[in-house]
């Protein structure tokens, strides 16, 4: 049986100023090297359960254990040190006024000593590819750069879960492929526990599984290649349906036998030429 | 009003007299037509947001003349003037909701009618006004607005912007980190201010569906300079100009030309999705 890095049982919580539960009775768990994505509408619960993840807010029911250790007031420093997070804005993120100040910025909260320090911020820098500008001013790096050193404070602590709250939202679809590719073989070569709270609907497709979340309840936990055909009306959870996946929907209302798996754009098109080439 | 927008020879360099002189603005002559709903595209660096700024006057050119209804706008414009102006044009910058700063929504929203003097009773119908326009419910008026989500921040702070009645609105990838959702509700918000109050809405965008799907024109911009200004249909149907640009296509625009490199042709070009795929259907439907 595979190793749980993270398994939540019965997860409630609800913020002071609610009636109803921002997370309701969520049970789940992921395994070591896999990459999840939850997805989901804004007020789905995602961030807030990133939040009870990492230890920010405390679940009013329920447990969360990550590897193998369940959360309470006395563990979250090294709860957080298990966990690192890239967020949306990454120039929300920098502190410092060179790449190198930042991706240190963790490990001194650490108090790691000096000559270990600038060894493990040029070695985190190598792995995202950004060594050459360790000296630049992150704010005037491109955004896909500016997520690549987030990456690299993040993987300096040597965490085992990484989490993406929307890292990639704000780049372009080059830089976006850029980011998730290199998470990916990090993930591979540190056997790293990837989680991804995101929108874009073609990056789900990386990942192992998909967590769907309608107001703090589970829908569904699904790979992502069934997905859409397994949701009756996708609006309701304010997804986004690429564009072959709408088409091979239709396809399949108007009665073409296609397949029920994902599609991706140069499938359909291959699928579309030959049906008709065949006519 | 005539709010018609003009520049004349616009040149702005960033850091002048130093060895880190740029010219960010190299020469732009355009004009946007009062009520419009113009989008200006453009890699990142490619002058946009400087562009943008010079509306207001939150930069002012080095060179050359602005020209938004009755202002003028040139290198020694003096700032005194400019509240008018900036009331005129509201701005809403990227991640706007980092500027909220009020303890309830309701006083967010008062701050920029405050500030233009407006009355309490005044303020109080703006309120009302702006929050039901941009879909804030009552019961959140007096929250705070660090309670609320990403997408009712966002939304709150273009209420902000609404309050002060701007003519002209300026919104810097106003969707950019919003789910789908979010998304169009802002889009159809833009669509609607345009159509029902005939406000002039220039859009930064870097969504290319959008641009076509909204916008009456584009201004495409590379390296400083204004390189392109026509109809969506004029870009987005003409794939060199497109890939001059480095601009990301639309994603019908994209599949129309995959199809067609596989000879599988289509009489029209459709930019709407819904569109193509009825077109695509209809056409399998009859062989």
């Amino acid at each position: 049986m595979a190793d749980k890095i993270i398994d939540v049982k019965n997860l409630n919580f609800k913020y002071d100023d609610s009636n109803k539960n921002a997370i309701n009775d969520l049970s789940f768990s992921i395994n070591k090297g896999e990459w999840v994505s939850i997805i989901g509408k804004n007020g789905s619960g995602k961030t807030t359960l990133i939040n009870l993840l990492d230890g920010l807010i405390k679940s009013n029911k329920g447990k969360i254990i990550v590897d193998s250790l369940e959360i309470n007031n006395k563990n979250l420093d090294e709860i957080r040190d298990k966990i690192g997070i890239v967020f949306q804005n990454p120039l929300n993120q920098f502190v410092s006024s060179t790449v190198k100040e930042d991706v240190a910025f963790g490990l001194e909260n650490r108090q790691y000593e000096t000559s270990k320090m600038h060894k493990i911020v040029d070695r985190s820098l190598m792995e995202v590819d950004m060594f050459k500008y360790k000296d630049n001013n992150p704010s005037k790096l491109s955004g896909g750069q500016q997520q690549r050193v987030a990456l690299a404070g993040v993987i300096a602590i040597l965490p085992k879960i990484i989490i993406l709250d929307e890292s990639t939202s704000m780049l372009d679809p080059k830089a976006k492929k850029m980011i998730i590719n290199l998470i990916n073989k990090l993930r591979i070569k540190n056997n790293l526990t990837v989680l991804s709270i995101t929108h874009d609907m073609n990056e789900i497709q990386y990942s192992d599984r998909v967590i769907l979340l309608k107001d703090g309840t589970m829908i569904k936990n699904v790979s992502p290649l069934r997905l859409f055909n397994e949701l009756d009306n996708v609006e309701n959870y304010g997804l986004e349906v690429p564009f072959a996946e709408k088409l091979r929907l239709k396809l399949q209302e108007n009665g073409f036998n296609i397949s029920n798996d994902y599609i991706n754009n140069e499938e359909i098109v291959k699928w579309i030429t030959q049906y008709y080439s065949k006519m | 009003m005539d709010n018609s927008i003009l520049f004349k020879n616009v040149t702005y360099k960033y850091q002048t007299n130093t060895p880190f002189q740029h010219t960010a603005l190299d020469n732009i002559n355009l004009k946007i037509k009062p009520g419009s709903f113009v989008s200006i595209v453009g890699k990142t660096g490619s002058g946009k947001s400087t562009l943008i700024k010079h509306i207001n006057a939150l930069l002012k050119p080095n060179s050359g003349t602005i020209n938004v209804g009755e202002f003028t706008i040139k290198p020694n414009t003096n700032n005194k003037n400019l509240k008018k102006l900036r009331r005129k044009v509201g701005m809403v910058f990227q991640f706007p909701e980092q500027q909220l700063f009020a303890n309830t929504v309701k006083e967010d929203i008062s701050f920029g009618p405050l500030n233009f003097g407006f009355n309490k009773e005044k303020i109080s119908n703006i309120i009302n006004k702006v929050s039901n326009l941009v879909g804030i419910d009552d019961s959140l008026l007096n929250k705070s607005p660090f309670e609320l989500s990403g997408g009712q921040q966002r939304r709150v702070a273009i209420a902000d912007v609404l309050a002060t009645n701007p003519e002209i609105l300026i919104l810097d990838e106003p969707t950019a980190g919003l789910d789908p959702e979010g998304k169009k509700f802002i889009m159809t918000l833009l669509k609607q201010l345009n159509e029902n109050q005939n406000i002039t809405i220039i859009l930064v965008s870097h969504q290319m569906d959008d641009v076509a799907k909204y916008s009456d024109e584009v201004i495409v911009m590379q390296d400083g300079k204004l390189v392109q200004q026509c109809y969506p249909d004029e870009l987005f149907t003409n794939v060199n100009l497109l890939k001059k640009y480095d601009l990301q296509m639309p994603i019908s625009v994209k599949i129309n030309l995959m199809l067609n490199e596989k000879d599988f042709k289509l009489n029209d070009l459709h930019l709407d999705e819904d569109e193509l795929i009825d077109a695509i259907i209809n056409k399998l439907k009859e062989c």
